[in-house]
Parts: C-alpha cells; sequence; structure tokens
C-alpha cells in the first residue's frame, strides 16, 4: 500500500515536470519564427547606429566629444538616444559637460537644433538628417 | 566567417583540454560542456592579460593550449578512467531523454528568436557588457574605464566584453553574431553541466529532469538571449558546486577537481560582481563540509587546492579592480555607517521580502513558479543524500550565504527598494537557479529507484 503511494507520488512528480516543460516548449513555439523577424527593418539600435554614419566620417578616430541633445538625459528617452549616440560612436566618448570644439548633437527633429545650439553658444557645421547635426562651439 | 568560427573554436577547444587534463574520467559531453565556460574565461583573461602587456593574445592562448594538451596527454595515460557504471537504457530514460532533447530543441528556437528581435541583446547589454567590448576591441580600450562612463558601471569585471572583444580584435570586424553566439554558448553550457554532471552522480533520469526543467524555463533562456552576465555567471556557479560534488564521489583525494572549482569560482568574479559573493563564501563553507564528512586533513588538503585554481583569477580581478574599476554603485565609496544604517530600517526590508517573495513566486515565466516546481517535484520523490552528504551541504551553505548577501546589498543599496527589486531580483534568481536546480536533484530521491524495482519485478 506504502509502495503503491509512494509510485503515484514519484508518477505525479515527474508527471509534473513534463507538464511544465511542455508548457515551457509551447512558450518558445508562440514566438515569431526566426527566419521571419526583421525582415528588412533593422532593430531599432541597428537603426539607431545608421543615423550616425555619415556624421563618423566628420569626427576624430578617437577622443572626447561634446554631446547636445533636446531630450532629458534623466529622462528614459535622452538616456536611450545618448546610450545609442556612444554605442553607435566607440571609441569616441560623448560627454555633455564638456568644453569640447566639436559637439554632436541628437535631436527628436533637427529644427530645433538651431535655437538650442545658438543658446549653448555653438554653430551648426552640418546637419545630417534624422536628428544628427555636426556642432563647432563659435569662437574656437 | 571561417576565422571568426576559429576564434570561437579555440577558447572551446583550450577549455575542453583544461577539463580533459584534469579530469580525464569524467563523461566527454560533460567536459565539453564544462571546458566551453572554463575557455571564454580563459581567453578572456588572456586578452586583459595581452592588453595590459602589449602582446599578442593568441602567444597567451597558445601557451595554454600546448600546455593543456600535454598535461592531457599524461594525464590520460596515467589516470585510469573512473565513469559511472554503464548500464542499459530503460524504456522511461529513453522517454524522458526524448522529452529533455525536444525541450531543448524548442529553447533554442526561441533563443533564436529572440536573438532575431534583439540582435544587440537587452538594453544593459549592449549599454554596457557589448559598450566595453567595443572600446576593448580598439587601440583606445582604457577610455572605456573614463569617469565619463560612470553610468555604464567600469566596475564590472571583463570576461563577457574582453572574450567578444578578443573575437572582434582577431576578425577585425564587430560582428554582432559574436556576443550571440557567446550568450548560446553559456545559456547551453549551463544545461549540459546540469544535465550531465547529474547523469554522472545519480543516473540518466536525475539528470534528464533537472535538464529538462532548466531548459523549461522561459526566463532563463530569455536572459541568456539578453546577452547579459548574469546566465554566465550562473554557469561558473553551478560548475563549482557540480565539480565538487564529483570530486566527493569519485576522486575524493584527487586534487584536480578542487582545482577546476576553484577555477570556475575564480571565473564567477571575473564575469560579475555578485561572483565575489560566491568566492566569498564557498572555500569556509566547503571546507567545513569536507571536514565533517571526511576529516580536517583531507578538508584542509581541499581547501589548498581550491584556493590555487581560485588564486590566478582572483589575482586578474583584484589587479582590475585596483587599477581600472570605479567604486560600485551598490555599496563603493559609502563608508561603514552609511552602509549600516539602511540595515536597521526595517521598512526596507519588509518591502524587500515582499519583492523577493513575489519574484519567486512568479520566478520562471510560466504558469507557476518553478521553485514551486522544484519543491512539489522534491515532495513527491523524497530524499536521498546520504553518498553526496557534503556536496550537499556545501551547496545549501553556499546558495543560501550567496542569497543573504544579494538581499543584504539590495537592502542597502542607495537606490529606491522597489526599483532595485523589479530591475534585479529575476537576474540574481536566474544567478542561483541551476545551482539551486542541482542541489535539488542531487538530493532527491531518483525515480528510476522505484521504477528499477518496478521493472526488476516485471
Amino acid at each position: 500500500m506504502r509502495d503503491r503511494t509512494r509510485s503515484y507520488m514519484v508518477r505525479s512528480g515527474v508527471g509534473l515536470l513534463l507538464v511544465v516543460a511542455a508548457s515551457a516548449s509551447w512558450v518558445q513555439v508562440e514566438k515569431p519564427a526566426p527566419w521571419a523577424v526583421g525582415g528588412n527593418e533593422p532593430d531599432w539600435v541597428t537603426s539607431n547606429e545608421h543615423r550616425f554614419d555619415e556624421l563618423k566620417k566628420s569626427l576624430p578616430p578617437s577622443g572626447v566629444v561634446g554631446y547636445l541633445s533636446d531630450l532629458d538625459l534623466g529622462g528614459n528617452d535622452g538616456s536611450a538616444a545618448w546610450y545609442t549616440a556612444e554605442y553607435s560612436l566607440v571609441p569616441l566618448r560623448l560627454s555633455p559637460e564638456c568644453d569640447c570644439e566639436s559637439v554632436i548633437g541628437n535631436f527628436t527633429d533637427s529644427s530645433v537644433a538651431p535655437a538650442l545650439a545658438k543658446s549653448r553658444g555653438l554653430g551648426i557645421v552640418r546637419d545630417f538628417g534624422r536628428g544628427v547635426v555636426l556642432l563647432r562651439r563659435s569662437g574656437k | 566567417m571561417i576565422l571568426l568560427l576559429v576564434t570561437v573554436v579555440l577558447p572551446l577547444l583550450i577549455g575542453f583540454l583544461l577539463v580533459r587534463a584534469v579530469v580525464p574520467g569524467l563523461r566527454t559531453d560533460v567536459q565539453v560542456c564544462l571546458g566551453a565556460g572554463m575557455g571564454i574565461g580563459l581567453v578572456s583573461c588572456c586578452l586583459f592579460l595581452s592588453l595590459l602587456t602589449d602582446t599578442p593574445s593568441l602567444f597567451f592562448e597558445s601557451v595554454l593550449l600546448i600546455a593543456f594538451a600535454l598535461a592531457g596527454r599524461g594525464a590520460v595515460a596515467r589516470t585510469s578512467v573512473v565513469k559511472r557504471q554503464q548500464t542499459a537504457v530503460t524504456q522511461p530514460e529513453l522517454a524522458l531523454g526524448m522529452a529533455f532533447a525536444i525541450v531543448v530543441a524548442y529553447s533554442i528556437y526561441g533563443f533564436v528568436s529572440n536573438v532575431r528581435i534583439d540582435p544587440h541583446g537587452y538594453w544593459d547589454a549592449w549599454a554596457i557588457f557589448n559598450l566595453r567590448a567595443r572600446f576593448l576591441a580598439t587601440a583606445y580600450w582604457r577610455d572605456t574605464f573614463s569617469p565619463v562612463f560612470i553610468w555604464s558601471h567600469p566596475d564590472y569585471p571583463l570576461l563577457l566584453s574582453a572574450f567578444i572583444a578578443r573575437v572582434w580584435r582577431a576578425t577585425g570586424s564587430r560582428e554582432l553574431s559574436v556576443p550571440a553566439v557567446t550568450a548560446f554558448l553559456f545559456t547551453f553550457a549551463t544545461i549540459g553541466v546540469l544535465a550531465g554532471s547529474l547523469t554522472v552522480l545519480k543516473g540518466r533520469t536525475q539528470g534528464f529532469l533537472a535538464g529538462m526543467l532548466l531548459a523549461g524555463t522561459p526566463l532563463f533562456i530569455d536572459q541568456g538571449t539578453a546577452q547579459l552576465a548574469d546566465v554566465p555567471l550562473s554557469f561558473f556557479i553551478l560548475s563549482t558546486l557540480a565539480l565538487l560534488a564529483l570530486q566527493d564521489r569519485f576522486w575524493p583525494n584527487a586534487p584536480g577537481l578542487a582545482l577546476l572549482a576553484g577555477l570556475s569560482a575564480g571565473m564567477g568574479a571575473w564575469t560579475k560582481n555578485e561572483g565575489l559573493l560566491l568566492v566569498a563564501v564557498i572555500l569556509p563553507v566547503r571546507t567545513l563540509a569536507v571536514m565533517r564528512s571526511l576529516g580536517r586533513r583531507p578538508a584542509l588538503a581541499q581547501a589548498g587546492w581550491f584556493a590555487a585554481g581560485l588564486a590566478p583569477i582572483l589575482a586578474v580581478v583584484l589587479f582590475f579592480r585596483h587599477s581600472f574599476a570605479t567604486p560600485n554603485a551598490h555599496i563603493g565609496g559609502r563608508g561603514v555607517l552609511a552602509l549600516m544604517a539602511p540595515l536597521s530600517d526595517l521598512n526596507r526590508w519588509r518591502i524587500f521580502t515582499g519583492e523577493l517573495l513575489k519574484h519567486g513566486w512568479s520566478f520562471g515565466d510560466l504558469f507557476v513558479s518553478s521553485f514551486v516546481v522544484l519543491a512539489i517535484y522534491l515532495a513527491c520523490v523524497g530524499f536521498h543524500w546520504e553518498r553526496d552528504r557534503a556536496a550537499v551541504h556545501t551547496a545549501v551553505g553556499t546558495l543560501s550565504l550567496v542569497l543573504a548577501g544579494y538581499c543584504v546589498v539590495c537592502v542597502i543599496s542607495p537606490f529606491d527598494v522597489v526599483w532595485q527589486s523589479a530591475t534585479a531580483l529575476d537576474r540574481l534568481l536566474v544567478q542561483l537557479w541551476p545551482g539551486t536546480l542541482f542541489l535539488g536533484f542531487l538530493a532527491a530521491r531518483t525515480p528510476d529507484a522505484y521504477w528499477g524495482e518496478r521493472l526488476r519485478r516485471r
């Protein structure tokens, strides 16, 4: 009798693991098929990287450059914009605080760049589109 | 593509040869899985040394490769291979083996799908680990420790970043596949070490069931694809515990396994700061456990070999912390009083305990918590751990103390405790999950003890 109870318990335990494993497999199966993901649309990090492709050619290979944005760096959007810019421009270091001659403008919209740049004593060197602008400190 | 393949395979070969040299009698699949993580860790150390000394990383790697190959030849020649007695595969074992293979196959499918959606990994992966790897892959690698990057945790150890940078340096490009392949290797090598070591210690049924439960934890797979350092750390915690258990059972007086376990614990500290907790805890816990079961002399001998394995990696970690790392965001740069004050804040403890229970209760991303599933399973099958007393004591003590350490750090952290818990607890539990499964299945009575009885009666 005791043996039979143990038998049921052991089978129940193993059965539970099988049910859990089956349901975990179902979670994986429900994910989009790998070959159907993305297509021609890159993920947002890659897409952000591409925004800086042209700008890279106008920057020094390393060192510190300034960073200016219309987004609050303390907020989620602002920090995401900053992180992706830094990630894209390695080995350059982007510093919002530095008094550097070259400054990268990373804006949600390029139209806000002139006013913001002027307020910081910066002039626009080139607008690369999609909110990416190269700025230079006036008077330097 | 071929160059990429070679640069990824070389570390795996180094790791495999190391494990084969130290434990020639172990099953090849376990050697391969253990070797994957060890090799990646060793090669990341080689890159760090190469950056410091301006010597090609390949030089250090070649030295390791040749040394381990020669040591392996000698070891295999003079050691009688000790393997678990091979028995014919029973029907239940065959069925469970197939179920395990199916779950792993679906996990691989889910893993690849996640990688296709987030090829750069989760936010912290590209903003911390892959960002650092990009720097380490350039001549301006020291700039990654600049104060400008204080938000990017320059105190995080370099195992992942340095390995990825090593491959990028060799191939001369920044293929996105490298962090993803590294994540894949750690995720599935962890499953392999769990299933393989339990198969050796407790039989195929336990190995398959434990591996199935780990592969069947969607959160573990998702954290693997995240390309963060939590799954790699879980690999080293598990490997350390598994190696010590194998030592107790098969080679109690051989130094190799304790040496390798020490190396594995050191790699944990080279992976993430939490690994330092493992290092701090495991040596005294292990020494006490062996002292109780085997006596003082073997315990001290094992502790010595463990420390010998740990020392070189710990030296690298300490040098990194001393020379490059900034103070830790949770505990660094604060006086003892500032650290102690939150410890007596009962409200922080109350909130944190609630969050811990909540995350434990929903852990795994399934209809029921994976911890609850393990607890029910153990209640159903019962325990049988007499043969592995020291290993079970080691695992219980280590995992409990590491968890307690995590709790203390979360509570004394200067950040909001709810935010801290929401962002960290799942990952911290993932770090301990494979080790917990190893402990559970090591201590559990194996179902095939019962099935074997029934089959014999038939």
